[in-house]
């Protein structure tokens, strides 16, 4: 019974090993399930505490809570259901920690700095089907050197990130890093310039 | 179970573009998949926020804890199964090596009488008088079974002659002394499955496998008594072939009885020439790493025979003749099978599956 699960718990959807484990209570299916989401709640994690080791405590703490809700609860969809148990996981221990500090508080800036449409994430893709490569070409020359170097590689050169830390000898980090922060300014030189991505 | 071994097409495109295995196409799609999916836009939103970090080791060490941690709590249980399995063959053994013991005396003691049926009172006397030989080599096992029979008169009186015994004046004395060991072993044996049962009942996920061990373990037992039976009735046999010139003449001139033992022998030297040689098989088991697997079960294929290995990987099986593969399992390893040839000690790896 045991070998013939453990063979084709790889295969099986999210729903049928929630079935699974509400059956039986093998902490192995809700590991096996919760595996398939370690990297997203990490990133969720990472929003809320910005922080390596509160975040890391956050996903193993999110499982501990798991073990009992999973038995309990009636999961339709795991995916979204997950999001807002790790979301409010966050926000309590929040709550908990800094009195003060909460979800509407904390988050604006972020929201600012990093929610926007794909469009606007992505100023290159953006100004270049517009037409305003002549403006993006500018602003792309006003950037740092490493900014610029790592945004031509990645957006002129297809290159991927991994490539261009290996290219350039940087930690991948750092290449994220150049790239995110040359993306951002090239939208506040655009928009300076005058272009927007919702204009025209 | 494996640690990553999953090739790129099979990561997701956020692990992908973790990895930075990703170029503009690849995480414009990413944001455009996050549009409609808020779990992974707010995943990617806590990544962006900390570029320079090593997202990738942070995750993996992440999947090898909430791995340890299920795989540990699910191998304590096994653990405790495996534990429990060991437990029963050893007690399963040490029952078998009693009752070895008791059937070696009285068979012996068996041997005897159908060797020296006379009408003489006392069986020893008349062993001795008819095969000196035999005689010497049983009186010491003749003489613990007496001394089992004295400790219990009540029980000998009352017992009904076993219809084995040829004799009634010679059965008297040394027969009886088998079926009270032989029943004390019994009980002792049920004491034990009780107390077996009771273990079981007070866990019911063990309860399958400790009556699997059970069974094994009765399986291990017939199997040994088979070889014990067999090992006395080869001894009585070799004994009488040995001096067939000094105990033939002797017993033609006593009584005709000792004609009738003598047939009797030769039937047992006949079996005994067609009986298959058991052979014992030892080994250990081991995983990839060269740790010692607890748990594996050994089956002979074409028998019901099987054992399972103990805490050093090791098991031992005995084997009726015929058998040729011996096959190994363990759940969450390849079932192996290996082909025995000549060898006594087969030593295997299992892989992981």
């Amino acid at each position: 019974m045991l070998k013939f699960l453990r063979r084709n718990i790889k295969e099986k959807s999210d729903e049928e090993l929630v079935q699974l484990y509400q059956q039986a209570g093998d902490l192995e299916v809700l590991g096996t399930l919760y595996e398939r989401y370690v990297e997203l709640v990490y990133g969720v994690s990472l929003k809320f505490f910005k922080e390596k080791t509160k975040a890391e405590d956050a996903v193993m703490a999110v499982f501990e809570t798991l073990v009992e809700k999973v038995r309990t609860q009636e999961i339709r969809q795991v995916r979204p259901w997950l999001h807002v148990v790790a979301k409010n996981h966050c926000l309590m221990q929040l709550r908990k920690k800094n009195h003060t500090v909460s979800y509407d508080e904390m988050t604006p800036a972020a929201q600012a700095e990093l929610v926007h449409s794909a469009g606007v994430l992505h100023p290159v893709d953006v100004f270049e089907e517009d037409g305003h490569q002549l403006v993006l070409k500018k602003c792309i020359e006003a950037l740092p050197a490493q900014q610029k170097h790592c945004v031509e590689q990645f957006y002129y050169e297809d290159k991927s990130y991994k490539e261009i830390a290996d290219l350039t000898g940087d930690a991948l980090g750092l290449v994220r890093s150049n790239i995110q922060n040359g993306r951002r300014n090239l939208r506040i030189c655009m928009e300076k310039s005058g272009v927007t991505a919702l204009d025209q | 179970m494996k640690s990553e071994p999953r090739n790129k097409s099979l990561l997701t495109p956020l692990m992908q573009w973790l990895i930075g295995d990703a170029n503009r196409h690849d995480e414009r799609s990413l944001d455009a998949a996050a549009q409609s999916d808020p779990f992974l836009a707010d995943a990617l939103e806590g990544y962006r926020a900390l570029p320079e970090a090593d997202h990738v080791a942070d995750v993996t060490r992440l999947k090898a804890k909430l791995r340890q941690q299920t795989q540990r709590q699910r191998g304590a249980g096994f653990y405790a199964l495996r534990i429990a399995a060991v437990g029963a063959v050893l007690v399963a053994a040490w029952l078998v090596m009693q009752q070895f013991a008791n059937n070696d005396k009285a068979m012996v003691a068996d041997a005897v009488q159908m060797e020296a049926p006379t009408t003489d009172a006392a069986p020893p006397i008349a062993a001795d008088s008819v095969q000196p030989e035999l005689a010497e080599q049983t009186t010491t096992a003749y003489n613990i079974a007496s001394d089992e029979s004295a400790k219990e008169p009540q029980k000998v009186l009352n017992r009904p002659v076993p219809p084995k015994a040829s004799s009634p004046t010679a059965s008297s004395a040394p027969t009886p002394t088998a079926p009270p060991t032989e029943q004390a072993a019994h009980e002792n044996l049920k004491a034990v499955a009780d107390d077996e049962v009771a273990t079981s009942q007070a866990d019911k996920d063990k309860a399958m496998e400790v009556a699997k061990a059970k069974e094994e373990a009765e399986r291990k037992k017939l199997e040994l008594e088979e070889a014990a039976k067999k090992k006395s009735e080869e001894y009585a046999a070799r004994r009488a072939k040995e001096k067939p010139e000094e105990r033939v003449p002797a017993a033609a001139s006593k009584t005709s009885d000792s004609a009738a033992a003598k047939e009797k022998l030769d039937e047992i030297s006949k079996k005994k020439g067609k009986a298959p040689q058991p052979r014992q098989i030892t080994g250990k088991v081991t995983d990839g790493n060269g740790s010692p697997l607890v748990g594996v079960t050994v089956k002979a294929i074409g028998s019901n025979i099987s054992a399972v290995t103990n805490i050093d990987g090791s098991y031992s099986l005995n084997l009726p003749a015929g058998v040729v593969t011996l096959e190994f399992s363990l759940a969450g390893y390849n079932t192996q099978k290996v082909n025995l040839g000549k060898k006594n000690q087969v030593d295997i790896e299992l892989q992981e599956n």
